[in-house]
């Protein structure tokens, strides 16, 4: 065997096997419980190992396993996640055992990924990975994976896009990586690169968000999409890893610059016994909180004096002078609080099996659940079935892993975002003063009309509209894996594997839309002149890839390890989206079947990747001096040049000081390097003409206003890191702290061309970004005791994102998907920060700016008004702070996640204050009320309408400040908020109920999401956005579905 | 260890012999495959240039209809369709600055693209060629008179390059007007040396009382020809007066005394389908962008209107509309001078060229003729159905009064039609359109032009080329 590269590789499993492997005969079995030492309570999942032997096994629920070992006298080595390993003799006249494990609050012990196929014990990680426990995940029901990480990721940005049932949100790992590229981190699931992408079901079909009259603008990036991380079970996930460092994520070459985050889900225990049921019902509900509230209408008066036609147009006329013959108005609806209330129950139902023998172990998981909106007709239902299998053959040389998970995901969302036909509830409440019954019906059972902001088909009643309109996205997703693992070699110092993991992720995502003719806002015909329309999508997504590699393990010495992996990795991604369109619908007919307009349209995106690599794992010194580097070289289908290899190396390195006494037991420091790449989009590298509006039946070819480039390069990120971690004041507190710098170049830019020359933009790569940033996280395991723990985690993070520079040829340009210089964007201007937000701002004669609301105090001051930086969208910093406190049997554990500053466009404001219905429209104009940076002095005392002569009020007072856009700060606010994420608060039941029910194990908990948020931000959620997932100009709130907190009360029992 | 070795080696074999990356990109046309078949390739492009030319349209017409006073577009939950061109005009990033800048470049692109690719090939025929190019050429210059009609003193850019980087001078009112008049004339020539048929579509309702034919097009290009020289006329040139009423010969503009209400929309048009694919008319009363646009005041208010019949055929007899409100202004009905998504718009017709025609004679000396022409249009235009059309100054002794005329007579023959604020603007008159008491206390001011778009002022910045007009950094726009 040639000793300087030879393909061996390892599963997880099988890096865990000891050197010393002797050939023995099974003969003897061993049962067993594995319990925690202080109090005895039963260990879950431990992996039992026969030292030396071939016996391996897993604890249930109840702790215990049975082991087949050896005659003679053997040693067990037995881990579990979140203790110390323990090595136990059990000589040959023994045949029972009881092993109490030690914590490990720091997760020291955990394996963490270190390549495609490596692992190594988190004490010796070169980096400081993320990890979060399948326990952390479920403190309490998610809408979506995203939603459950929330607070756990020091160094992440995730947020939720809105409220609406069903997830969208969007995860982002140190700052922004790419301006149009992928924004989002690569998400694996037991080593299948998963799709997250998501697909528009044609909401703006109704909304007119985006250019809904052509075919291509069937669906828009504001119609609230659901992006596929909807579909994980948070019940079948074992763990989450999520690595930051490029130094860890290079191994993912072109598609890693976001991060990766790795998803391991639960497998069987085999030990031999009978197999074990779990039961988790979880039951409670969501509740809209936060609701925007709205202004109390006294007068006839004051409806009349609102802009928008309110008061006289025949319609509302009409209705006032029925209603309120006197003008006066006694009661003001709250038309949120009676939309966003629907009060359905949301309940969870996992049940799994999990069993097997030493040779095979098999996890079955079926989960029903269904969240309900807060509004009516809305809910998401999840039914997910994962069936995961190990088995190993040839007597154990061969180990096959096959993972098959099935789902179903139903959501319907009602319409929310951005619209232009007063279609989505909070836009159009905004602008319908609250002086009628909107959830009312006549005799024959239709809604009344919306008379306000124009009346007729140019608004809607949302009360009605989501009661008929239906707007459902169903999805069908299969993820399959199955690897291989053949140990081809087993000496004392050499072992050698071969690995192949493949794995597919197929989803059929469809979406149906369908407004009934009847509708307000289709009748008689809506604003684009048809009545009635249907949507049909079918988004198909089928991802696949393949690495095979192997593993060289070597011990020259007993102090020395090295691992050598080296290995090919291929990877597609296709997702195929068409979509069909009917306006003008026949009645009766609901699908696009026939219409007066049918439209349609077919896009494909694909991708084809491979690479090679090579990994070298280096651990000496006692395992306190850790090396790993490694190489990748990626082509990609989507860079112009398909054959050319970009070259992705990393190397880091870490050295422990251990024993350094009590007061510091432990100092470990840590640097690395890493190289990670973000692939061009699909198609970038084509050089296309576009096919124009048909004219006179004749179809038209026109220059496509974007340019592809064939000679196209991914970007290209290089990271440094250097780290500490410390373990102090008798190994019960930890801290770890990491500083990188991240410099992203050849920026994928499709800078404006010269409007004068006929195109609007090129592709280019070009540019460099520099991310600067800093991640700490402090743990402590403050008590454990038999009847008491207590331990608590704060963590800290902050960075600096600038715009290092541009290419000559780039104009600075605003970033994609925003509203512009009125309401604020993000700036791509060199030496500029790339969360800036820019805006119109007034100045005075000398340039200097003037104080907010100067547009109505002084404006014969506004010399000009300039596009430039209002604000900033970066927090100064984010913390989060997570504990658990358990007393005898009850347990309470929270996670609260803290964001300080960042600005965010409250464009749901402006829609209220637009509309003269914001809760504090009538309020005194204050500086306790507007803050600092306002100019409140010399407001004149009344100001025309149009209509009226009105006294200045806040809302008046804020919204001429703003003045048509003139003045962006008026409706930036500071997103800073404390939000308690999760909160848990459970019962380990005794023995005797277990008696009682026959079962195992039963815990009982309240748990609560987002009980408590804490802020002055003026809508529901700063971290909503109308675009959804974006890299830029994530800020912009505006009229999002409202935030929902949830309470559950859940039973989990094992048998 | 043979036999690991020759599995893996079996592997390797595999994966590597396994990896073709080859993709094609199915959704997209592509320049490959145009230039594999020019002849069926241009004939799409060029179908492409007017189809192009006709989505600007509709844009232009809101537009222009803002800056002049002709609709406000009170879009349902944005003011600031309104307040763009009515208040913060000066500002390059507000809405509708930069307006009928890059779209008609865009189409200038199409053309230029197409032409290179007529120029180089040797699948069609000489007259095919010259037939292509004359109406390429046509619309360019079309394109770039809308272009200049939204900047006045700003001027525009003229010359296109391979380059589409190119930053290129942007030159003056004064030379744009020549280079579209020297553009058209090259166009002309072209026409006459392109047989009798094209080889691509002319939609049909191109023409109304036009032929689709190279023939008719020579008119059409004659016809804009004449509006083209009027413009320049009244912008100072001399002569252009006298060209006008040259180019006015060989369209198909009636005589006075022929001008009637049956061949008054006798023209050219630009047509609009709600069929997939196709462009609707979206400013039209039922349009997406017509269901928004209001009439503005000062119409309501011309001396005599109410009894003209222009006036009703596209104000008063509409369906009925709910009056609006929006950034303090009121309007309380819509217009439908165009009735449905499926409406024409004219781009020139017989009413237009009947109206330059007075324009040209006035300013040559020949009133008397220019007060027929003014009065026919009055006649049958604007008296045809029982009404007694506006008038301010029946005979008009001097210029100014003449002006004044010609302006009202435009104002309601042309409604809608994309001229009324170049018109007020090229007689400086655009003080009167500011006149509104409830614009003035919205603190609206009249439009001197459409500034020019930020976008291309940050391109020219970053190369440092001097700042024009309207520009930061350029002269203020007067």
């Amino acid at each position: 065997m040639r000793r300087t590269l030879v393909f061996a590789p390892a599963l997880l499993a099988l890096c865990l096997i000891p050197a010393t492997v002797r050939a023995q005969a099974t003969a003897r079995q061993v049962t067993g419980k594995v319990t925690r030492t202080l109090g005895a309570t039963p260990v879950l999942g431990a992996t039992i190992v026969e030292m030396g032997g071939r016996g391996v096994a897993q604890s249930g629920a109840d702790g215990n396993f049975t082991i087949n070992v050896g005659t003679t006298d053997v040693r067990l080595l037995v881990r579990a996640i979140g203790f110390q390993r323990k090595e136990v003799a059990v000589p040959a006249s023994q045949s029972s055992v009881t092993i109490g494990l030690d914590e490990d609050p720091f997760k020291l012990e955990a394996v963490v990924v270190t390549g495609q196929a490596t692992t190594i014990e988190r004490r010796n990680a070169t980096t400081a990975p993320v990890q979060v426990t399948s326990d952390e995940l479920n403190r309490a029901p998610a809408q979506a994976l995203e939603q459950a990480l929330q607070g756990k990721v020091p160094g992440a940005i995730i947020s939720m896009n809105s409220g609406a049932p069903g997830g969208g949100g969007q995860v982002q790992i140190r700052g922004i990586t790419s301006i149009l590229g992928a924004g989002q981190p690569l998400f694996v699931v037991d080593g299948v690169i998963i799709s997250n992408d998501a697909v528009s079901d044609g909401a703006n079909s109704v909304t007119g968000a985006g250019a809904r009259t052509t075919a291509a603008g069937i669906g828009s990036s504001q119609d609230a999409l659901v992006n596929r991380l909807a579909d994980l079970n948070m019940q079948e996930i074992a763990s989450v890893e999520v690595l930051k460092s490029a130094a860890a994520t290079a191994m993912y070459g072109s598609r890693a610059t976001n991060g990766v985050v790795v998803i391991r889900t639960k497998r069987g225990a085999g030990t031999g016994g009978a197999p074990q049921f779990n039961l988790t019902s979880r039951l409670g509900r969501s509740t809209a909180y936060r609701l925007l509230g709205t202004r109390q209408f006294t007068t006839s008066r004051q409806v009349w004096s609102l802009p928008y036609g309110n008061g006289n147009s025949s319609q509302d006329t009409a209705v006032m002078n029925a209603l309120y013959p006197g003008g006066t108005i006694p009661f003001t609806h709250d038309y949120q609080s009676e939309f966003y209330n629907t009060g359905k129950p949301s309940y969870e139902v996992t049940g799994s099996f999990n069993g097997g023998s030493a040779a095979t172990q098999y996890f079955v998981n079926l989960t029903g659940k269904n969240e309900e909106g807060t509004a009516l007709n809305t809910g998401a239902r999840l039914y997910a079935l994962r069936t995961n299998i190990d088995q190993s053959l040839a007597d154990g040389k061969v180990k096959v892993n096959v993972g098959l998970n099935v789902t179903r995901n139903s959501n319907n969302r009602g319409l929310s975002n951005n619209d232009n036909t007063c279609t989505s509830p909070i836009y159009c409440f905004a602008y319908t003063p609250g002086v009628i019954n909107l959830d009312s019906t006549d005799a024959t059972g239709t809604f009344v009309r919306n008379p306000f902001n124009g009346g007729g088909n140019t608004v809607s009643n949302p009360f009605e509209t989501f009661r008929f309109l239906r707007l459902n996205e169903l999805t069908f997703r299969q993820i399959g894996n199955l690897s291989t693992t053949w140990s081809a070699l087993n000496k004392e110092q050499h072992q050698v594997s071969v690995t192949a993991t493949g794995g597919f992720d197929r989803a059929q995502i469809s979406g149906d839309l369908f407004s009934p003719s009847f509708l307000q806002y289709e009748n008689p015909v809506a604003s684009d002149g048809f009545s009635g329309r249907s949507v049909r999508s079918e988004g198909n997504v089928f991802n696949y890839n393949l690495v095979l590699n192997g593993t060289w393990n070597y011990q020259p010495t007993t102090d020395i390890g090295l691992t050598t992996t080296a290995g090919f990795d291929y990877e597609t991604q296709a997702v195929r989206v068409t979509r069909t369109r009917a306006r003008g619908l026949l009645p009766g007919v609901e699908t696009t079947n026939s219409g007066t307009v049918l439209e349609e349209s077919d896009v494909l995106n694909n991708f084809k990747d491979d690479a090679f690599f090579a990994d070298e794992q280096f651990v000496a010194l006692n395992q306190r001096l850790t090396i790993l580097g490694g190489i990748r070289a990626d082509r990609s289908s989507a860079n112009g040049d398909r054959n050319k290899r970009n070259v992705f190396p990393h190397i880091s390195g870490s050295y422990r000081f251990t024993d350094l006494g009590d007061a510091i037991n432990e100092v470990k420091i840590r640097g690395g390097f890493g190289r990670t790449g973000n692939r061009p989009r699909y198609g970038d590298r084509d050089v296309v003409l576009n096919a124009g509006n048909t004219y006179g039946g004749t179809p038209t070819l026109v220059q496509a206003g974007v340019r592809g480039n064939a000679g196209i390069t991914p970007e290209t990120s290089n990271e440094y890191e250097a780290g500490t971690d410390v373990q102090f004041l008798n190994r019960r507190l930890q801290f770890e702290g990491s500083w990188y710098n991240k410099t992203i170049k050849d920026l994928l830019l499709q800078p404006a061309t010269i409007p004068s020359g006929g195109l609007t933009n090129l592709v280019i790569n070009g540019g460099q970004l520099r991310t600067q940033g800093i991640e700490a996280s402090l743990s402590a395991a403050a008590m454990q005791r038999r009847d008491m723990d207590l331990s608590f985690r704060a963590t800290f993070s902050k960075n600096k994102q600038t715009i290092e520079n541009l290419p000559t040829t780039v104009p600075r340009f605003p970033a994609p998907g925003s509203f512009g210089a009125a309401f604020g964007r993000n700036f791509i201007s060199p030496g500029g920060r790339t969360t800036w937000i820019w805006g119109n701002v007034p100045l005075d004669a000398a340039g200097n700016i003037l104080p907010i609301g100067t547009e109505v105090t002084n404006p014969g001051l506004i010399a000009a008004t300039r596009d430039t930086i209002a604000g900033d969208a970066n927090p100064d910093f984010i913390m989060a702070f997570s504990g658990s406190f358990r007393w005898k049997r009850l347990t309470l554990s929270a996670n609260v996640d803290w964001r300080q500053g960042g600005d965010v466009a409250d464009m749901t404001r402006t829609l209220w204050d637009e509309g003269g219905t914001s809760r504090d429209y009538d309020a005194p104009i204050t500086r306790s009320n507007f803050g600092t940076g306002w100019d409140l002095n010399n407001i004149p005392a009344t100001y025309i309408n149009g209509k009226d002569t009105l006294a200045y009020t806040a809302g008046s007072f804020r919204y001429n400040s703003w003045a048509g856009g003139s003045d962006v700060r008026a409706y930036l606010e500071s997103a800073t908020n404390v939000t308690l994420r999760d909160v848990a608060l459970s019962y380990e039941a005794p023995d005797q109920w277990l008696r009682y029910f026959h079962a195992r194990s039963l815990r009982i908990a309240f748990q609560a999401r987002n009980l408590i948020k804490l802020t002055n931000y003026w809508s529901f959620d700063p971290e909503f956005n109308n675009f959804g997932a974006t890299n830029l100009n994530r800020f912009i709130d505006l009229a999002p579905f409202p935030s929902n907190r949830q309470f559950f009360l859940s039973v989990d029992v094992g048998w | 260890m043979r036999r690991i070795l020759a599995s893996l080696a079996t592997v390797a074999a595999v994966t590597l012999a396994g990896c073709n990356l080859d993709l094609t990109n199915p959704n997209n046309p592509t320049l490959g495959g145009a230039l594999s078949n020019p002849r069926a390739a241009t004939s799409r492009m060029i179908v492409g240039v007017l189809s192009t030319y006709r989505v600007n349209r509709t844009d232009q017409i809101r537009a222009f209809g803002s800056f002049g006073r002709e609709t406000y577009y009170m879009f349902i939950t944005d003011g600031r369709f309104l307040t763009g061109p009515l208040r913060d005009w000066r500002q390059n990033t507000a809405f509708d600055a930069g307006t009928q800048w890059a779209g008609r470049y865009g189409n200038y692109r199409n053309a230029y693209a197409a032409m290179a690719i007529i120029n180089a090939t040797t699948a069609l025929t000489d007259p095919e060629k010259h037939g292509a190019l004359g109406v390429l050429k046509t619309i360019i210059a079309l394109d770039m008179l809308h272009v200049i009609e939204a900047r006045g003193a700003i001027g525009a850019v003229v010359d296109m390059t391979d380059n589409v980087n190119d930053v290129l001078p942007v030159v003056s009112q004064d030379s744009v007007y020549s280079w579209i008049s020297a553009k058209l004339d090259e166009a002309q020539t072209d026409l006459a040396a392109a047989g009798t048929t094209f080889y691509f579509p002319i939609y049909s309702g191109f023409g109304v009382g036009v032929t689709s034919t190279p023939a008719g097009f020579t008119q059409f290009n004659r016809a804009i020809k004449a509006r083209v020289e009027a413009k320049h006329g009244s912008l100072g040139c001399t002569t252009c007066y006298t060209t006008a009423l040259t180019a006015l010969g060989g369209t198909w503009v009636s005589a006075t005394a022929s001008f009637d209400s049956t061949n008054r929309d006798n023209g050219i048009y630009t047509i609009y389908s709600t069929a997939a694919g196709d462009a609707p008319n979206t400013v039209a009363f039922t349009g997406s962008v017509g269901s928004d646009e209001y009439v503005h005041p000062l119409i309501d208010s011309i001396a005599g209107v109410a009894l003209d019949d222009r006036y009703r055929r596209k104000i008063s007899t509409c369906p009925a509309s709910s009056p609006r409100s929006e950034v303090g202004v009121s309007s309380s009905h819509r217009p439908c001078a165009y009735g449905s998504t499926t409406t024409s718009i004219p781009i020139i017709r017989n009413e237009e060229l009947v109206l330059i025609r007075a324009e040209a004679e006035w300013f040559t000396g020949n009133t008397a003729g220019a007060i027929a022409d003014l009065a026919a249009v009055r006649a049958q235009s604007g008296a045809t159905k029982g009404g007694t059309a506006a008038v301010a100054f029946a005979a008009p002794a001097n210029p100014a009064d003449f002006t004044t005329e010609l302006l009202l007579q435009r104002t309601l023959s042309l409604y809608q039609e994309g001229q009324r604020w170049p018109d007020y603007r090229r007689f400086n008159r655009l003080a009167a359109l500011g006149t509104l008491p409830q614009d003035v206390t919205a603190g609206f001011t009249v439009a001197t032009a459409s500034v020019l778009p930020s976008q291309e002022c940050d391109a020219r910045a970053r190369v440092s080329a001097a700042a024009p007009m309207s520009c930061p950094g350029g002269a203020a726009v007067p």
